[in-house]
């Protein structure tokens, strides 16, 4: 079992043919994650690393039948074609590496996604990785996934791309392992919030624990505790927030990434913790703790 | 986000046929005066700087002849408004009004949806706007439609408006809206929206923040003048020019991110956002205080690095450098390595005297450790933890103090 996608998912990489897609592609062939197709424009008929490329993904849908997921690996201000054309498609779930989107792109591919039902996660993300199934999305985990990502009982929900594989990898060293590790994007509009990947991460036989990691700004850790609190999430959820120095800078400042901008009260990391805490949450203050509260947890 | 320049910003709105006062910009008093002589008087000048709040600054001024237009030049130019300091004054035919409305559109992040705000209290800043509760109207639009002509109509009856002022202010409602969507603005704010004694409509405050991500799309907004403010809350510093240099230098590949923090002692450099808060905090709760903030990621060039390393040690007062990436995915740490040692080199580091941490481990991991250990540079690779790198550094910090 598994959250986001079936066990043996058929996906696509739109953009495939470009110098980065192609290599996190390689990494994905060598991990022993099966490629269906990729699409880019102008470029069917051709193979990347033996996989078929076809000019749109319905062309692809055609030839070898419905992709469940589709990587969005196309420069910025291309995405939003290639985001509705996924949608349209109807694949249940499109994850965006993709950074840099225009702000008002990514409101109406929010907007777009939610009424098709399709799942988005980003953009500016490194991907999802599930080691138990050897299925790695994206660039996440690199030439040697095996680094970070030991299968396991922990699912991991990160804001940071480079802390998906850091926090995977406390979590190796706490000696656990991890269901599926899920690089959310860094963005204040993002596709998958915290709360909807808890719901997903509660509702998998495979995951007993869940630790997020989050940063300044956005309300996401709010709408996760609210969530938990209402009961939608009950297995022990680990938190550790990152830049709480970032509050004694001036207002509007952006440290991070875009979405870390503190503006309400709610988007400050002190506060995270302590309404994360209030929720029942295990609030970890130093990153190195996480590893003494998952074995508490887990014990 | 690039902050238009209210001259810019105007301009934008003329060229979209939405009414603004006739206005002019100088750039030093004679100027202003040969201006003043075309507008004719009175007359409002205003400090040109990238900020929403000039009357409250002091950046604002009404003149009624050539002596006032004499003084407040010479007050204005060069003037700090804020932390920016005025290089130009705008003149602007004085708009007689009767009532002055406060527009904004922008996105609203947790709707995820974009928005109007609209008061019949202009003049007033924003966050006063929001404190009114039951005078302000928030209208969540449809990103795929944009606001509709019924909505603007209703805003405006809502907004106290009739008759033949009602119809004008719902065009230019639209006219407002068409603007925000089309050039896929962060934020659109007129403030005030005069309604002029003859009836009419007015934007006479104007603040348009554009989205650097789109200005590809917008060859005509990326001619107008931009100030990169995303990171700053003051003029950028000279090392922070030298950062952004650097990270020009090869704009596609890596990221280079450099902000310079009041005092501090140790240069400090995060593999990416994430890793960079975390250590950042890390560092100031064991009593290390970072003398820059700085991200490094997204798999930059050598070059890249090199710059960005002898930007990090050129502040005066350094005292040790640490620098904390988390395990890579696709960042070749092998150039990141190769990068610092070169600028070590450069600047004279020895890390023999001098405290130095580095975690580095993913991809060419191997190579990155022979590099260091070469240069003779100390460094935590795979198996190691963030959290104990920033224990090293506190180590090595009070080895060398005593």
């Amino acid at each position: 079992m598994a959250i986001l996608f079936p066990s043996d998912p058929k996906i696509i990489i739109q953009g495939l043919t470009g110098r980065e897609a192609t290599m996190v592609a390689g990494h994905m062939l060598a991990y022993g994650t099966a490629i269906a197709a990729g699409v880019t424009p102008g470029k069917g008929g051709g193979q990347v690393h033996g996989v078929p490329v076809f000019d749109t993904v319905a062309s692809a849908g055609r030839a070898l039948g419905k992709a469940d997921i589709s990587i969005i690996y196309v420069p910025p201000l291309a995405a939003y074609d290639a985001v509705v054309e996924a949608i349209d498609a109807g694949i249940a779930l499109i994850l965006i590496i993709t950074e840099r989107i225009p702000q008002q792109d990514m409101v109406k591919l929010i907007h777009q996604a939610e009424a098709a039902g399709v799942q988005l996660v980003g953009p500016n993300i490194v991907g999802v990785i599930n080691p138990g199934l050897k299925i790695k999305l994206g660039p996440i985990g690199g030439d040697d996934p095996t680094r970070c990502f030991a299968p396991g009982p922990v699912g991991v929900i990160s804001r940071s791309g480079g802390m998906t594989a850091e926090t995977s990898y406390m979590v190796k060293q706490a000696g656990y392992g991890v269901s599926t590790s899920v690089s959310i994007g860094g963005d204040a509009l993002i596709g998958s919030s915290p709360a909807r990947l808890l719901k997903m991460f509660q509702d998998d036989a495979d995951t007993q624990a869940v630790v997020l990691f989050s940063e300044p700004g956005t309300a996401y850790e709010e709408e996760a505790a609210r969530m938990i609190e209402s009961g939608g999430f009950s297995k022990p959820l680990i938190s550790f927030v990152a830049g709480k120095f970032v509050e004694a800078m001036p207002r509007g400042t952006t440290f991070g990434h875009t979405g870390a901008m503190v503006e309400a009260d709610y988007t400050r990391p002190s506060a995270k913790m302590r309404r994360l805490a209030r929720a029942g949450v295990l609030v970890a203050r130093e990153y190195s703790e996480i590893t003494a509260l998952l074995k508490r947890a887990l014990g | 986000m690039s902050i238009l320049f209210e001259p810019d910003a105007k301009s934008l709105l003329r060229k979209n046929r939405l009414p603004v006062p006739l206005g002019r910009e100088a750039h030093s008093v004679d100027e202003a005066i040969h201006r003043a002589d075309e507008l004719g008087y009175p007359l409002v000048m205003k400090a040109v700087v990238p900020s929403g709040k000039k009357k409250k600054l002091g950046g604002m001024v009404t003149v009624q002849d050539e002596a006032g237009v004499r003084a407040a030049s010479s007050e204005l130019l060069g003037k700090s408004i804020g932390e920016f300091i005025a290089d130009s004054v705008y003149l602007e035919q004085f708009c007689p009004t009767d009532k002055e409305l406060f527009i904004s559109f922008y996105i609203d992040q947790a709707l995820r949806l974009p928005v109007l705000l609209a008061s019949s209290q202009g003049g007033i800043d924003i966050e006063e706007a929001a404190g009114q509760g039951s005078g302000l109207i928030r209208l969540t639009l449809d990103p795929m439609q944009g606001l509709k002509p019924h909505q603007a109509v209703q805003v405006g009856v809502d907004l106290g408006l009739t008759d033949k002022t009602l119809r004008k202010f719902a065009q230019v409602l639209l006219g407002l809206g068409r603007v925000y969507f089309s050039y896929d603005l962060k934020l659109l704010e007129i403030n005030p929206l005069s309604i002029t004694r003859e009836g009419g409509l007015m934007a006479v405050g104007a603040l348009i923040n554009a989205d650097d991500d789109a200005l590809g799309r917008h060859a005509d907004l990326r001619v107008l003048r931009e100030s990169n403010t995303d990171r700053f809350w003051k003029p950028p510093t000279k090392l922070e020019l030298e950062a952004i240099a650097a990270d020009q230098s090869d704009p596609y590949r890596g990221t280079a991110r450099y902000t310079e923090m009041p005092g501090g002692k140790i240069a400090f450099a995060g593999g990416g956002g994430g890793a960079s808060l975390l250590l950042f905090d890390a560092l100031k709760s064991r009593g290390l205080e970072p003398a820059n903030y700085t991200e490094l990621g997204g798999n930059p060039p050598e070059e890249k690095v090199y710059l960005l390393t002898k930007v990090i040690l050129s502040k005066p007062g350094i005292q040790g450098f640490f620098m904390g990436n988390p395990i890579t995915s696709n960042t070749q740490v092998d150039l990141m390595a190769k990068g610092v040692v070169r600028a070590f080199k450069d600047m004279g580091v020895d890390p023999e005297s001098f405290p130095v941490v580095i975690r580095i481990a993913g991809v060419n991991n191997d190579e990155a450790e022979r590099v260091l250990n070469e240069a003779g540079i100390s460094f935590l690779g795979l198996g190691s933890t963030l959290p104990q790198a920033v224990d090293l550094m506190a180590k090595k910090m009070q080895a060398a103090r005593s």
